[in-house]
């Protein structure tokens, strides 16, 4: 099946319900390492994203993908903010003539995702951050073919899950973490939770519709 | 949480609103957005400085907007970066045909901002520079001083800059004095008790009532040391012994002092600090120009402070002496 405007926002809808439950979670797992503001952020970037094109008459999914980014990066410009931001921005650009998603476009959207994470945080993969999700789910797509969203997706969630728990034994790079040093291994990054959340909530609402 | 404000969502917005109605002849905003502050009287011809990062640092940022200082501000919410939409907004609106030097803490929210803003802005022909303080020694070790975060130390950097800009410097010169500025800068920090961030709630971190934490910054960031409440002249010794040892500061220098509070730190506690950190200097044969005292990077109703030093020359001193003004912090010529 192909993912047109209509099924996006239905998932900007469902990334919306879903941030908004894990506020206080993100808060908490963010106060260890961080500045504690990770939960508002993630729940005010997909709110006013999924309040935003739920009004939108776009007919371009790729550009459709692309504001979402630019209403996030408006929404809550903090660091994940305005990764997430840029991460739909770019996923939106590599798609940008498609009306719709297919199967094998998913490869395309996080490979998107990939390299505005990139471009905007100059991270790499090990440094405990989004990134060490992100990255290598665009990756494990490439050679990958499925015959429905909901297997592509049940695959992806167990892998991005196994990715995330590899962040526990990193060292942090970045921002308010990288100042504890050795300390901040034991804990699964707080940003690439929320790539694992993002991946996980996408699978549900294919695993719901199938 | 116990805070005076209407809507923890709308604290951020609710502040600015305040400030707008208490300054009308110095402040104003752009773009119809409140967090878009600038200078009313903007000086033709001169290099325009923007900052900008969180709320919940007065008088950082925006309180350094004014005479002899910067000329605009990116608000962010609390703790939080400014929009790059923000930051271009405030850029094109006091771009005087010389450009514009962005300067700003080391965060990695207000970095992408600012070039997002920067990528937006060479849209419209607007020169722009960038100049990332980060003096707080605590927050990385000697080597990776790339890594550090811009605590109260970044207020020298505008002072010098914003002196430099107003000589109608170039934007080349005006960043050149920047950057010496913050190369001269140390700071360290002590936290006594957390702050709350009005829409979380709840502190983001505890210490005990015996506790205090060394090389804390101003959002909580971990120190490098939790110990036993010192004196103000155990205290003392610890910070300046590492401020003095990074850059190093040698004997025959001279140099400005800031006694930084971070909300819930009454003067006289940074007074009592100030005794200790003179004693030092003097045993150690380092001058002292000026020293400034009192609120100039808070972090909410968070206790304890910073001392930062920075190391003079003939140029940076005749900028530091240059009268300044804006409604949260004025001087006369030193």
């Amino acid at each position: 099946m192909a993912i047109g405007i209509d099924e996006f926002k239905g998932i900007l809808k469902v990334l919306k319900e879903r941030f908004a439950e894990k506020k206080e979670y993100l808060i908490e797992m963010d106060s260890i390492m961080g500045d504690g503001d990770l939960g508002i952020t993630m729940s005010k970037i997909f709110a006013a994203a999924a309040d935003e094109a739920e009004d939108s008459t776009e007919t371009s999914l790729g550009k459709l993908i692309m504001k979402s980014g630019m209403t996030m990066a408006k929404a809550a410009p903090s660091t994940m903010g305005t990764l997430m931001a840029s991460a739909f921005m770019d996923a939106g650009k590599v798609l940008k003539e498609k009306e719709s998603i297919e199967i094998s476009d998913w490869s395309l959207f996080f490979g998107g995702m990939k390299s505005g994470i990139v471009k905007r945080g100059k991270t790499k993969v090990g440094e405990k951050t989004i990134f060490d999700v992100l990255s290598p789910v665009a990756d494990y797509l490439l050679d990958k073919n499925y015959d429905s969203e909901k297997t592509l997706f049940e695959d992806l969630t167990s892998y991005a899950a196994s990715c995330l728990e590899k962040t526990k034994d990193m060292e942090a790079q970045h921002g308010k973490a990288a100042c504890f040093g050795e300390k901040s291994k034991g804990h699964v990054d707080a940003g690439a939770t929320v790539a694992y959340l993002l991946i996980e909530t996408i699978s549900e609402y294919f695993g719901a519709t199938a | 949480m116990k805070k005076i404000l209407n809507n923890p969502k709308e604290f951020a917005l609710d502040t600015l609103k305040g400030i707008y109605a208490a300054h009308p002849q110095d402040l104003t905003f752009v773009e119809d957005d409140l967090h878009c502050l600038i200078k009313k009287d903007l000086v033709k011809g001169k290099v325009g400085i923007v900052t900008g990062g969180g709320s919940g640092h007065l008088p950082l940022f925006l309180g350094y907007v004014g005479d002899g200082l910067l000329d605009g501000c990116a608000v962010g919410d609390v703790f939080q970066s400014p929009s790059s939409e923000q930051i271009l907004n405030v850029t094109k609106a006091v771009e005087q045909g010389q450009g514009v030097l962005y300067l700003y803490g080391n965060y990695s929210g207000d970095i992408m901002n600012f070039e997002m803003a920067t990528e937006m802005a060479e849209m419209d022909d607007i020169r722009t520079e960038h100049l990332v303080c980060g003096e707080d020694v605590a927050s990385s070790k000697k080597g990776e001083e790339h890594k550090r975060r811009g605590v109260a130390g970044i207020f020298f950097v505008y002072k010098c800059a914003g002196a430099k800009a107003d000589e109608l410097a170039s934007l080349d010169e005006v960043k050149r004095i920047g950057e010496k500025a913050a190369a001269n800068v140390r700071t360290m920090g002590f936290a006594l008790s957390p702050c709350i961030i009005p829409e979380v709630g709840k502190p983001s971190f505890t210490l005990a009532d015996d506790e205090m934490e060394i090389g804390m910054g101003i959002h909580g960031e971990p120190g490098i040391n939790r110990t036993k409440l010192l004196t103000a002249k155990e205290l003392v010794q610890i910070l300046m012994e590492k401020i003095i040892e990074d850059l190093p500061y040698n004997k025959g220098d001279e140099v400005c002092v800031l006694l930084n509070g971070l909300g819930s730190t009454p003067k006289e506690e940074l007074y009592i600090m100030y005794k200790e950190t003179a004693e030092i200097l003097e045993m150690k044969g380092i001058k002292v120009f000026h020293a400034f005292i009192g609120e100039i990077a808070t972090s909410m109703e968070m206790a304890g402070g910073s001392i930062s030093l920075l190391k003079l020359d003939d140029e940076l001193k005749k900028l530091i002496k240059k009268p300044c003004y804006t409604p949260f912090y004025c001087q006369k010529e030193l």
